[in-house]
């Protein structure tokens, strides 16, 4: 085999593999960043709209929305991670209740519990604005 | 199909030139070192380790990070970036940036949502980890190590915007194009700053596509086809500049209109098909010739 020849044998695995590995991830639906599915916007979107937002709930009654004021990215992408919160343990779910209060400036000694709220939305066409129109409570954790 | 195979097979191990592997490393090095520069990657370690999420090559370091040492992961990848430009140790320069890049954003992408922003840049210029660059006598030597590289890139990149493409059919159907969906990415990414999401630059043109059906069902349209189409456009020389010029409009529209930045997708197309756009003797740009003890120029 001369060096042509080995050099094309070195391009060919190195290629093939790395697309291989490209497609079994989309197939698969496998996140291994940087590997990925690349699911960009592929769900249709629709009028039908909900959000999650969590919600301290304070010793002198009143309730205060978590990470609004949140302008770091690394952050506020934390947002991500509110759905899984009703199907953790206890333990974990208090976790991360305290660690989104400390990145909000919410002093937990002030909290009673955090609720995590799923809340309906309605587009006005004339007013280009998201009204809320509905909110359900997906989860409450006592501290 | 069989010859079909071969076809493509022997298009990709063909012979290309030294100073095409050159360009493309450092147009990469340049994109990378641009992402690295205008970040603050400090802000990964105001995350708590209870908010980190998904599964990324850095999973295997579950704390948080000092500041001081994401800096050092920066400066680090800058200087491996000058370095690739400089042509000076290229391929372990080259690994170090890589390295930093990657580690860098895959913890910035660790809070939950699969980031995708970086993950072209990454993938493509994984393949120069492999690529060795022509030593320095040797700039327009033509052999099968320098062709495939740049062919890989370029099959790379066909193939992550089919496969964001071929998703959105899979998983929306017709319906992605031909429903109001556009309306409505559009309108959430209108109130993205409710969620501490950027605004978007043109908020005014936005509302106007989002309020006209046929406008907002022919941006998907043209971005669908766009990435479905997207191998036509790479596979053939003189069409590549079209593609890196619509891939650049797409993403732009996304930042205009959704405040999405996906800059870096555009520029490591640039990065890749600008050079392969060329004629395979023509370089993007003219070495500097070396020159020997005795003044007279190096071959």
């Amino acid at each position: 085999m001369d060096d042509q020849e080995r050099e094309a044998r070195v391009g060919r695995i190195v290629t093939w593999s790395l697309l291989a590995v490209l497609t079994v991830c989309a197939v698969g639906g496998l996140e291994l960043w940087p590997l990925t599915a690349f699911r960009l916007f592929s769900e249709v979107r629709t009028a039908d709209q909900s959000r999650l937002e969590l919600v301290a709930e304070h010793l002198d009654g009143t309730d205060e929305p978590l990470l609004v004021a949140e302008t770091n990215p690394v952050l506020v992408t934390t947002d991500r991670q509110f759905p899984d919160l009703p199907r953790e343990p206890e333990e974990v779910q208090r976790e991360m209740v305290l660690a989104w209060l400390d990145v909000s400036g919410v002093d937990p000694a002030t909290v009673g519990s955090v609720r995590l709220d799923r809340i309906a939305r309605h587009y006005d066409v004339d007013t280009h604005t998201w009204a809320d129109v509905g909110r359900t409570t997906i989860v409450d954790v006592d501290l | 199909m069989r010859r079909l195979w071969a076809r493509v097979d022997e298009r990709l191990v063909a012979p290309g030139p030294g100073f095409r592997v050159v360009e493309i490393q450092v147009l990469l090095a340049a994109v990378v070192a641009l992402r690295l520069a205008t970040r603050d990657w400090t802000q990964i370690a105001e995350r708590p380790a209870a908010l980190r999420d998904g599964l990324t090559v850095m999973s295997w370091y579950t704390g948080t990070p000092p500041p001081w040492a994401l800096v050092a992961v920066q400066v680090v990848g800058l200087a491996c970036a000058l370095l690739v430009v400089a042509q000076r140790r290229p391929r372990l320069a080259f690994a170090g940036l890589w390295i930093a890049y990657t580690s860098l954003t895959a913890l910035w992408g660790s809070s939950g949502k699969v980031m995708h922003n970086d993950v072209l840049t990454v993938l493509v210029a994984a393949v120069f980890l492999v690529a060795a660059g022509p030593p320095r006598d040797a700039w327009a030597d033509v052999r099968v190590r320098y062709g495939w590289p740049p062919r890989t890139a370029l099959a790379v990149i066909a193939l992550v915007y089919v496969v964001s493409g071929a998703q959105k059919l899979v998983h929306s159907g017709p319906g992605w194009v031909f429903s109001d969906n556009m309306t409505w990415i559009l309108r959430l990414g209108l109130s993205a700053h409710l969620s501490g999401g950027a605004d978007p630059v043109a908020q005014d043109l936005a509302r106007t596509v989002a309020d006209h059906g046929w406008m907002s069902a022919s941006l998907a349209g043209g971005a669908l086809l766009l990435e479905l189409t997207a191998p036509l456009w790479l596979a053939v020389r003189r069409t590549r500049l079209l593609f890196v010029l619509s891939v650049t409009l797409m993403h732009g529209s996304i930042w205009l209109f959704i405040g999405l930045d996906y800059w870096a997708w555009p520029m490591t197309v640039a990065a890749v098909a600008v050079p392969m756009a060329l004629a395979p003797d023509r370089p993007l740009w003219r070495r500097r010739r070396a020159v020997s003890a005795a003044g007279a120029p190096r071959r």
